[in-house]
């Protein structure tokens, strides 16, 4: 009260704050509002007196009511800046959490949201909801050709109390049950109108499409995800200690996620590794890379050029004379001998054997058809090497080659392959040309990916004779197995690494062709006896186990060519090409990881002089191993 | 339904039995090599069960007869029941002079559905209870595996063991960062409740349910998970570890051959527990692998599963003769594993790292 002392504020007044600081004495806050005369009782009072009309609330009476109560005020309703009509929120509380709606105004009275589904989309009606129950997303639609019915406000949306009436005594309170709520006609009209407008406008947008499935799905937190952080971008970091780049792929091998560089770093990284702990390489060595132009031979040629091992590196590729399929694939070899700066040799089959692989085909069909390929380019492969000079071939065997190789001989009963197709480099133990593996343990999805951020160019088709090899199942496996357990792969060639075949079991023991001086178990190599039935039309030659008549007769059995107990299978069943899809062919028929034998090698071997010599004016004249048609033959040493 | 219409495919052949000249109704996998007809038949899957026990000699030469088979409810360990209470009815000098413990697993959680299993366990319980057969028997779920020195008390009150560890199991396995990892650890408990169940009752032998089609999808799931080097072992007839004999006396029947067997014998309806196992999870190597042999089974390729065994009982760990064994699975462990501090073999090493809660793991776990 004006000129009265201000009231003593007791020492303690920190325990109540608001109760005598802001009191309305201490305050002297100013009347407001209409005032009246009101007449006052007593004889000294002054008989009258000026009183507020409407005092307020007694408390606090500045305090300004939350724009949120009903019959609050608009104008201090402010929408937060991200919610436009047309923006896409996402509701967080109530009956619809986590619902995608789209909102359409904010409603006058109350500053409500007003928003909708729409109901066709996400079952969401026409409804209003505080902004403070909502996040607004980036996503926006332009409703600005939307023409909401006028009815549409506070009032509309009112719940309407059911008038209740005073019980007579005796009377059942809950006789009249309780009343469900039931949607109008109006409440229908006024959802269909508003929900044709929004979908037209949705399907003006020009990602109608995935819209569609955004709103009608759910928003949800993710584990590592915070709400107050969406809507920001979350790098992840790259996993290689010391770079603070973004990661932007995710390593087959480990799952660790790595920026390019990184990437491209860890990658030759890992096959150095392969390379160093190994010893696979002596410098001065001349070492023949295995080339077909698919990615696995492209990607070792590039990581081999990349680091100095002291080699003298050529390219070797196999021309196979398959249509369509190998003479583009050269080409890429050609591009690859261009860019790495790499002397390449081609050599064909028609030249070292007389026989194209479309003429072998059009001569014994499509079946085994593999088993021709897969032969021949592994002593193509040897030949060429061994003309050039070469002490190593190596070839772009992958870790999936591997895993795969593993479980076909586990499958087929081939133990002796089994033992060393895991061998990063067989054929150390003399008799044959080293063949070295230096991707052995890199994934095919990072050597694909590795080509590509390193932009090499390779060749990439299916050979279009090997659409049903018998390694497509074990592919399949491992490609189904690498996405339940990536770390599978290793652990397979883990597997086959660990093995050692038992003493007690027979293995063949390992010689020379008779007539082309080969190595093999048998009397003739595996291409001699194929060439053979080729020129005498004997096409069974080479591709199938006789079965015994007694056996047969016996049970039955009409397991043609493959594995079947009643005949005691044993023997390196027909080699089985596999061509697939995606990559280079080079030696993947015939389980080519292995030793240069034409049927199962032994542990046994004996000393083998083999010395390259130029065989290719010699085979020209003689067909391939030198075997003419009847059969006496000179040998071809090469 | 009669024995013809068991096998169609060999029913349709309309060939003679390769016994005797009665017309070949019934056959294993593959109907081409051999069929055979009832009598014969029966005969046929029973001569091997019991050749691959005899021709490795485990009861001959003084072993002890002693046998604990481990019963899962499946029809392979309902067959093997079906063969023990078989061989404690025979008189003549073929009997299989066995003396037999049967121990029920239970490995479900769910006390609605342990609940049914215990009851049809108690169902077979009796009936291995009747004179003249009276073999004694004992329940356990798969968490009893993990008390290091089980307990058999002659009337605990308890209606199964390892009921006080099922908090640790479940936490275990729920602790496996993978449904692989959460499989091999639920094969692993197998194991190790069979063995320490044998160990506390003084049985040397154990006889596992396993059919030559689960040893042959073991055989890829195992060389898929690291374990090549053991594979040989863990899929043999006879198998020395964790202390004990494992013996895989259905190694050469297939599943085929095991499922009419159990209904010409009337296994199926007195042994068989039908929900007794858990099903193999989705995006596992297990199923992935269980998939890819039944899918080449399918293809054709009926061959596969004697193949995968033939090929594996070749093969034996490279890296030489072990001197010390896996503290968990009693694998030999390799010179690689030596140099690790928890000397556990490849595969159990890697399951470890697969554990969020590693502390758990060896304390559960540990020698």
């Amino acid at each position: 009260m004006p000129g009265k002392s201000t009231p003593r504020i007791p020492k303690n007044y920190e325990i109540a704050p608001g109760v005598l600081r802001f009191s309305s004495t201490r305050l002297a806050l100013p009347k407001v509002g209409a005032t009246k005369v009101k007449k006052v009782g007593g004889s000294k009072n002054g008989g009258e007196r000026k009183v507020v009309e409407n005092k307020g609330p007694r408390l606090f009476p500045q305090i300004r009511q939350s724009a949120a109560v009903e019959g609050g005020d608009l104008a201090k309703t402010k929408l937060r800046k991200t919610i436009t009509p047309g923006t896409v929120l996402i509701i967080l509380a109530g009956k619809h959490k986590g619902k995608r709606v789209i909102f359409l105004k904010q409603l006058a009275k109350s500053g409500l949201l007003l928003v909708t589904g729409p109901m066709r989309l996400n079952n969401t009606p026409l409804r209003r909801i505080a902004q403070a129950f909502v996040i607004a997303t980036k996503t926006k639609i332009d409703v600005s050709g939307v023409k909401l019915p006028a009815n549409l406000d506070d009032a509309y949306f009112r719940r309407v109390k059911s008038k209740t009436r005073k019980t007579k005594e005796g009377e059942n309170i809950f006789a009249s049950g309780k009343q469900e709520y039931e949607v109008t006609d109006q409440r229908k009209a006024d959802q269909k109108t508003v929900d044709t407008a929004i979908l037209a406008a949705l399907k003006k947008n020009p990602d109608y499409k995935f819209l569609r499935g955004y709103l009608g799905s759910r928003f949800s937190i993710q584990k590592g995800q915070f709400p107050h952080k969406l809507g920001v971008d979350m790098p992840i970091a790259c996993s290689t200690e010391a770079c603070t780049s973004s990661a932007t792929i995710k390593r087959a091998r480990d799952g660790d996620p790595v920026c390019t560089a990184c990437f491209t770093h860890r990658f030759e990284e890992d096959v150095h590794e392969t390379i160093s702990s190994t010893s696979l390489f002596k410098r001065g060595e001349r070492v023949a890379i295995g080339a077909s132009g698919g990615k696995d031979s492209t990607v070792l040629a590039y990581a081999m050029k990349r680091h100095d091992y002291g080699l003298e590196l050529i390219l070797l590729s196999i021309d196979e004379g398959i249509k369509g399929y190998r003479d583009d694939s050269l080409k890429s070899v050609e591009r690859n001998k261009i860019e790495y700066q790499l002397p390449l040799t081609i050599l064909s089959y028609k030249d070292l054997y007389g026989w194209s692989m479309d003429e072998i085909v059009a001569k014994i069909g499509k079946k085994n058809n593999c088993t021709f390929c897969g032969v021949f380019r592994r002593q193509a492969l040897d030949r060429g090497s061994y003309k050039l000079g070469c002490t190593k071939l190596v070839t772009g065997h992958n870790a999936d080659d591997i895993a795969e190789t593993v479980l076909m001989n586990l499958l087929r009963g081939d133990v002796a392959r089994l033992e060393r197709c895991t061998n990063i480099c067989t054929g150390e133990d003399g008799g044959s040309l080293p063949r070295a593996k230096p991707l052995k343990y890199s994934y095919e999805k990072d050597i694909v990916m590795y080509a590509r951020v390193n932009k090499l160019e390779y060749f990439y088709t299916e050979c279009i004779y090997a659409p049903n090899a018998y390694r497509n199942f074990a592919r399949d496996y491992i490609k189904k197995l690498e996405r339940v357990r990536p770390r599978a792969i290793l652990d397979i060639i883990i597997s086959g690494e660990s093995v050692a075949i038992r003493k007690e079991v027979a293995m063949p023991v390992l010689g020379n062709c008779s007539r082309c001086n080969y190595i093999s178990s048998q009397k003739l190599c595996k291409a001699c006896l194929l060439i053979e039935g080729l020129n005498t039309d004997n096409l069974q030659l080479g591709t199938k186990k006789k079965a015994t008549t007694t056996s047969a007769q016996k049970t039955g059995c009409k397991s043609e060519g493959e594995p079947c107990e009643c005949r005691g299978d044993q023997d390196g069943v027909t080699v089985e090409n596999n061509n697939s899809g995606n990559d280079d062919a080079i030696d993947r028929c015939q389980d080519s990881l292995n030793d240069l034998n034409c049927s199962t090698s032994t542990r046994k071997k004996k000393p083998i002089s083999f010395e390259a010599t130029d065989s290719e004016a010699t085979a020209q004249d003689n067909k391939a191993c030198g075997c003419d048609n009847d059969g006496g033959a000179a040998k071809i040493d090469f | 339904m009669t024995s013809a219409d068991l096998d169609p495919d060999a029913a349709a052949l309309g060939r003679k039995c390769v016994k005797c000249d009665s017309p070949g109704i019934l056959s294993g996998i593959d109907a081409r090599k051999a069929v055979y007809c009832r009598p014969c038949f029966v005969q046929m899957v029973k001569h091997k069960f019991r050749s691959a026990l005899g021709k490795r000699r485990v009861y001959k030469d003084g072993a002890s007869k002693e046998t604990l088979l481990v019963f899962d409810g499946s029809p392979a360990a309902a067959l093997a029941l079906g063969q023990l209470v078989e061989s404690k009815r025979e008189t003549d000098h073929r009997k299989l002079m066995i003396e037999p413990t049967v121990l029920f697993t239970l490995e479900t959680t769910d006390p609605e559905r342990a609940g049914r299993i215990l009851q049809r366990y108690a169902e077979i319980g009796a009936k291995l209870a009747e004179p003249g057969i009276g073999i004694p028997f004992r329940i356990a779920h798969l968490a009893a595996g993990l008390q290091k020195n089980i307990e058999l008390e002659a009337d605990s009150g308890e209606q199964y063991l390892g009921k006080e560890q099922i908090a640790i199991y479940e936490r275990l396995l729920s602790a496996m960062q993978s449904t692989t990892a959460r499989s091999e650890m639920t094969r692993l408990f197998g194991e190790l409740l069979a063995a320490r169940f044998a160990v506390a009752s003084g049985i040397d032998k154990i006889w596992l349910p396993r059919t030559g089609d689960d040893l042959s999808k073991d055989v890829v799931s195992f060389f898929s998970l690291g374990k090549g080097a053991h594979t040989s072992s863990l899929i043999s007839v006879s198998e020395r570890r964790l202390g004990v004999n494992f013996l895989r006396p259905m190694h050469d029947i297939g599943d085929k051959e095991v499922t009419l067997l159990n209904r010409l014998e009337g296994y199926d309806e007195r042994y068989e527990t039908p929900d007794s196992r858990e099903p193999l999870p989705p995006a596992s190597i297990h199923l992935v692998a269980a998939n890819f042999i039944d899918m080449l089974q399918r293809e054709g390729y009926t061959a596969t599963t004697s193949t995968l065994l033939a090929s594996t009982a070749k093969i034996v760990d490279g890296s030489g003769k072990a001197q010390e064994y896996c503290r968990i699975c009693g694998s030999p462990a390799t010179q690689k594993d030596k140099n690790s501090p928890t000397l556990l073999c490849y595969p159990c090493r890697r399951l470890r790292e697969e554990c969020s809660e590693q502390t758990l793991f060896d304390d559960a776990l540990g020698s």
